[in-house]
């Protein structure tokens, strides 16, 4: 499976270089992940695709290497929504945090060398739950649950 | 005794102006379109066919409606005058006229009371100009006097520049002073004179101009914690509860204070110096109204001081996500 390196670098870059649509691999993480943004307002829209076009009815006919999903970028007076999206725990160290650490980072506080989420800023969660996977870190807190603090965005 | 009188036309000073000479004539062909006063020009041409004939009778018609003046008759705007008789005396045995063709003020003052209008001119000019008719930076500003007094300033940096020219050095007093209301508009500009004092105001003059609006969270403090780098001057500000002060580089203290930031913490990595810690702040401060500048050719390069989006407050970054923020800070 891929990092999500990859994803938050190809999130990062069409928001920079303001492209309308990207175009990232069929995985239940990047599903997960681009749910969350779209969650919380980064992006417009999340569909299922191929390497041509966003269409639903085209993915169920191709191949799984020819699965993408799409996703629609969102800009507003002329500033891209999206401004910087980056790992928190990366292969060379990975960064688990309890609910107290994960209340103190949502609440302007330090845990772990982990700065503290700032005003309008995201934290990606990634839980041991079937139901509940990939949260985020205020929805984690909520519903009482913990796990590996993968990517923040603001 | 002199008296001041009008002139009347049957005056023998009575001369019409040379400006309004007209000759008519008629135009030759290669002068139609202009209506020529000049004498030189009323040759007639050998020949001229039907229609520059009726074009020229067009021409004769359209002058003749039009006001040109009548100079045997007094222009009232043009010919008044002012002339005053003379009497002769034991000293001047003869009768004297001054005539005076454009009439001010200042004249007739001048005749009457030489010396009270000499003390007028230069009351005037005193109100605008110092010594050496030079314009006080501090008029036309958008603010008026009691605004200006009531404004918080405080100069940040003076020094003294110099520039090499051929003839020498040339030493000058620079100024940086920063402006503001205490309440949320704060500005800085930079001056340059002489003397420490005129800098110092060309510097408020231009930082009153400057004056922007920063985003404030509770009127106290910033909204978040925010980073910034120019050159090699790294700076971060964060915000923290009621109460707590400013606990920062002298430089940001004076700025935030200007701007009504009541309690935040800062620190400035790297290069100290003062102006470019205050370029930063500035940068990361003031949002602006104005998107990115690009820098692709449409509205010119992108400008090192417009980098960033400056501190946007919670309401803008609900309408952008299109959604509620949810706070969970426990101070």
């Amino acid at each position: 499976m891929p990092l999500p390196y990859d994803l938050c670098a190809r999130v990062q870059n069409a928001f920079r270089a303001r492209h309308h649509k990207i175009a990232v691999d069929h995985t239940t993480q990047n599903l997960g992940i681009l749910s969350i943004l779209l969650r919380t307002g980064f992006i417009s829209n999340v569909t299922r695709g191929t390497i041509e076009s966003p269409s639903p009815t085209d993915f169920l006919r191709v191949g799984e290497a020819q699965r993408r999903i799409w996703a629609e970028l969102k800009y507003r007076d002329d500033r891209p929504v999206l401004s910087d999206m980056e790992l928190i725990s990366r292969p060379s160290r990975r960064i688990f945090m309890d609910i107290g650490e994960l209340r103190r980072i949502c609440s302007g506080r330090r845990a772990q060398t982990i700065k503290p989420l700032g005003m309008g800023e995201i934290a990606v969660v990634r839980t041991k739950s079937k139901e509940h996977e990939w949260l985020e870190a205020r929805e984690a807190l909520q519903l009482n649950l913990d796990g590996e603090v993968i990517c923040r965005a603001r | 005794m002199h008296r001041l009188a009008r002139a009347s036309a049957s005056s023998a000073f009575r001369r019409p102006p040379t400006h309004s000479r007209v000759f008519l004539c008629r135009p030759s062909t290669s002068s139609l379109r202009q209506l020529s006063t000049d004498p030189s020009n009323s040759s007639l041409p050998n020949e001229l066919s039907e229609s520059q004939l009726q074009d020229v009778e067009a021409i004769e018609e359209e002058e003749s409606n039009h006001a040109f003046p009548d100079v045997m008759k007094p222009d009232p705007i043009h010919d008044d005058l002012l002339a005053m008789d003379f009497a002769p005396t034991k000293r001047t045995p003869h009768a004297n006229r001054v005539v005076i063709r454009s009439v001010y003020e200042q004249h007739v003052n001048q005749m009457l009371e030489p010396d009270s209008a000499e003390k007028s001119e230069n009351g005037a000019e005193e109100d605008d100009a110092d010594e050496e008719g030079e314009v006080s930076p501090l008029s036309n500003l958008p603010l008026s006097r009691e605004a200006l007094g009531k404004l918080y300033k405080f100069q940040l940096i003076s020094r003294r520049i110099t520039q090499q020219t051929g003839k020498g050095k040339i030493h000058r007093q620079y100024a940086l002073v920063v402006v503001g209301n205490g309440d949320g508009l704060v500005g800085y500009g930079e001056g340059k004179d002489e003397e420490l004092p005129r800098a110092s105001d060309k510097a408020f003059a231009a930082a009153v101009r400057n004056m922007d609006s920063v985003e404030r969270f509770e009127k106290r403090t910033v909204w978040t914690d925010i980073e910034t780098k120019l050159g090699s001057t790294h700076i971060i500000l964060r915000p923290r509860p009621v109460g707590f002060g400013l606990r920062c580089n002298p430089n940001v203290h004076q700025v935030l204070k200007a701007a009504g930031i009541k309690d935040a913490s800062a620190k400035v990595w790297g290069s100290r110096n003062p102006l470019n810690v205050i370029k930063a702040l500035f940068r990361v401060l003031q949002a602006g109204n104005a998107p990115l500048a690009m820098g692709d050719g449409f509205g010119g390069k992108a400008k090192k001081l417009d980098k960033g989006s400056g501190l946007r407050n919670k309401s803008a970054v609900e309408r952008d996500r299109g959604r509620k923020l949810l706070d969970l800070r426990t101070y």
